[in-house]
């Protein structure tokens, strides 16, 4: 499904990734640990299109096509998923008409039918109790005066509307309670569960997202490349160990 | 020939055919436009430069116009009032029978009224005296409303103002008797495209506990200089929200003045420009907390495309009685292109020592964070920033709870942004 190959990346003039190679097959649950500054969100920025990233060499391919010639926007008719590391607040753009605009942008990209007010409703209804979302979230400006754990679970939220085919999830764990990312998580198991096809990147610096969200590989990035992967049990070492006896190895 | 040479002419055919009462009022408020004269490059007109004025020619014929055809166009409420430069047409009008309704005109060559300035006029003073002034010396018709104790009108009234000769200066004077609720439409127009002058002055008096809401919506012609004087004073526990929608400009400059002279009495300036090319925009506020216990909002924004232009002067004063005083300012400009310019200017003066005063200006373009997070949610480009510009622009509509009213700004923004994107 993606493919990334030897690619590096850099910001201005300061090189973040070197030399990046992973394969993520549909159905796979990939976890990407590491520290900060490692490039982890550099690469879920890249893989989503934003802009101020200069790829330098090595390439993304994604179901068959070069991700990296495509918009943001294409990518997410594509079926990609950033669920952002800080969600944005949106001022005044109203949470049911955000949705359904960018549901029904991704279905009419996807040569889908779009939803009318009724129908999109009733999708909405739906997808709500996944996540146990308040409806009244709603009739808010997007993200505007949410904690946190309001933030992170809209994400997910947004997940389960545009169904894509690969979600990434930018440090989706970090600042919440335990409460906050049983919610989060059980709302990707109950994503995933409903597609089997359906792969996810997490990025996290902890392992402890990962009891309640399986990977099936583990990889340790630093210092902008991947030196080592394994199953789920790295994680375990990861967390015991830290990380400085994997830094030896990468020098 | 200068802009007060050749304007002299328009003051004597008018002297002429005053009474006598109205002449000294004429005169008074022409000596004291003549004093400051047409104010150029002065520190309050910094921003907006009114020397081509002095290109005005007031010979210029009227513009062609079907006026039963364009005021149909143009109603937005049940009630509606029009003037045609500066003169009332009662027959194109639809105002309510009411006898809780005072309504009198002081026309040109009338003999039956005689201008009382302890109504019309009487704030003067406390307004800078260029355009105001000239209003005074030169208005045709002044509409004196008087909404007595009692008087209630849901559907609102709008004065619809059309300009077609090349000066005019409408008047209005509004009282609002203790407890009387209103909500008032006024909207300006200007057909052809040649230099004109309109100055408007509005009077705005609250008693006790009354409460007006003023939506001025402007739709001026591209050379059309729009400079107006709208002057609030408010008594005990009165409510006064203005609002001010410029979404078809030449140049335009809004003078406010809202004297909170009672305690509890609550002011509040709202403004959107949405302005693209040459558009100019000039909002100038002064809030003049006389009485304690008051509280003043102010919020102004503004979205600029290509070499549009806006600023903002906000002048807040409170005077040494004026404790407890709440005033919140805020002046916020989206420009979208490279070319536009915003300016904004705070200014506090207080005298008092137990106040609340806050304000705060904002200038930039789109977010690119907002963008991003939009378009990685599928949304092309285009829609992105067009959502995150209404967003921006909706803080102020929102405010608007006239829906009809609301609607059509809603339109009207919309088919705005997409001249100026």
């Amino acid at each position: 499904m993606l493919s990334i190959k030897n690619l590096e990346v850099k910001i201005e003039d300061k090189q973040i990734i070197k030399g990046l190679n992973l394969e993520v097959k549909a159905g796979e649950v990939h976890a990407i640990m590491g520290l900060n500054g490692s490039g982890k969100s550099t690469l879920a920025n890249v893989l989503a299109g934003r802009d101020g990233y200069e790829v330098t060499a090595g390439s993304v391919e994604f179901m068959g096509k070069d991700l990296l010639e495509l918009a943001p926007e294409e990518r997410a008719g594509e079926g990609i998923f950033l669920a952002f590391q800080y969600p944005v607040e949106l001022p005044g753009v109203l949470g049911s008409y955000f949705l359904r605009t960018a549901y029904n942008s991704i279905q009419k990209y996807r040569g889908l039918v779009e939803a009318g007010v009724k129908e999109f409703s009733e999708l909405l209804q739906s997808k709500l109790k996944l996540l146990e979302f308040d409806p009244s979230y709603l009739a808010r400006a997007v993200n505007e005066g949410f904690s946190g754990g309001e933030k992170k679970r809209n994400e997910i939220f947004q997940m389960a509307l545009l169904n894509p085919k690969l979600a990434i999830l930018d440090e989706t764990d970090s600042g919440l309670d335990i409460d906050a990312l049983k919610i989060v998580s059980a709302g990707v198991n109950a994503i995933t569960a409903s597609d089997p096809e359906k792969a996810v990147i997490v990025i996290t610096h902890y392992q402890r997202l990962l009891n309640y969200i399986q990977p099936d590989f583990v990889h340790v990035m630093i210092d902008g490349q991947i030196v080592k992967s394994g199953g789920k049990e790295l994680a375990l070492q990861l967390e015991e160990k830290g990380y400085n006896w994997l830094k030896a190895d990468a020098a | 020939m200068s802009f007060e040479n050749k304007i002299s002419k328009f003051y004597q055919e008018l002297q002429l055919h005053s009474q006598l009462s109205y002449r000294h009022f004429r005169e008074d408020s022409w000596k004291a436009f003549l004093e400051v004269g047409l104010p150029i490059k002065t520190e309050d007109w910094k921003y907006t430069n009114l020397a081509p004025l002095n290109e005005l020619n007031f010979n210029g014929g009227l513009a062609e116009i079907n006026l039963a055809q364009f005021v149909k166009e143009n109603i937005l409420l049940a009630n509606y009032l029009v003037v045609v430069d500066g003169r009332v047409n009662l027959e194109l009008s639809n105002l309510p029978k009411d006898n809780l309704l005072e309504i009198k005109l002081l026309e040109k060559n009338s003999e039956q009224e005689s201008v009382n300035t302890n109504t019309l006029g009487s704030l003067q003073k406390f307004a800078p005296a260029d355009f105001q002034s000239l209003n005074s010396a030169l208005f045709e018709d002044a509409v004196i409303l008087t909404f007595k104790q009692g008087f209630s009108l849901d559907a609102g009234l709008q004065v619809i103002n059309i300009s077609t000769a090349n000066f005019s200066a409408p008047r209005i004077f509004y009282k609002l008797n203790t407890g009387v609720a209103l909500e008032i439409v006024e909207s300006y127009f200007s057909i052809g495209e040649d230099l004109r002058l309109v100055c408007p002055v509005a009077e705005y008096f609250l008693d006790q506990n009354a409460e007006l809401k003023v939506y001025k919506i402007i739709s001026e012609a591209k050379n059309t200089y729009h400079i107006s004087n709208q002057i609030s004073q408010l008594a005990k526990d009165s409510r006064f929200f203005c609002y001010t929608f410029n979404l078809n400009n030449g140049v335009t400059r809004n003078n406010l003045l809202s004297r909170l002279v009672g305690t509890g009495a609550f002011s509040s300036l709202i403004g959107l420009n949405v302005v693209g090319n040459q558009e100019h925009v000039d909002n100038f506020t002064v809030l003049d907390h006389v009485a304690p216990h008051c509280e003043s909002y102010e919020l102004y924004k503004s979205v600029l495309g290509q070499q549009a232009k806006t600023a903002f002067n906000g002048t807040i004063i409170v005077q040494q009685d004026a404790q407890k005083t709440n005033a919140i300012q805020s002046n916020q400009s989206l420009l979208l292109s490279a070319e536009a310019q915003s300016f904004a200017k705070p200014q506090l003066k207080i005298w008092a020592d137990d106040v609340k005063c806050t304000h705060g200006a904002t200038f930039g373009n789109l977010d690119t964070d907002a963008l991003f997070y939009l378009r990685s949610r599928g949304l092309a480009e285009s829609e992105a920033r067009r959502l995150l510009v209404e967003a921006f622009a909706g803080e102020v509509t929102a405010q608007v709870k006239n829906l009809v009213v609301r609607s059509f700004l809603e339109k009207k923004i919309f088919q705005k942004l997409v001249d100026i994107f």
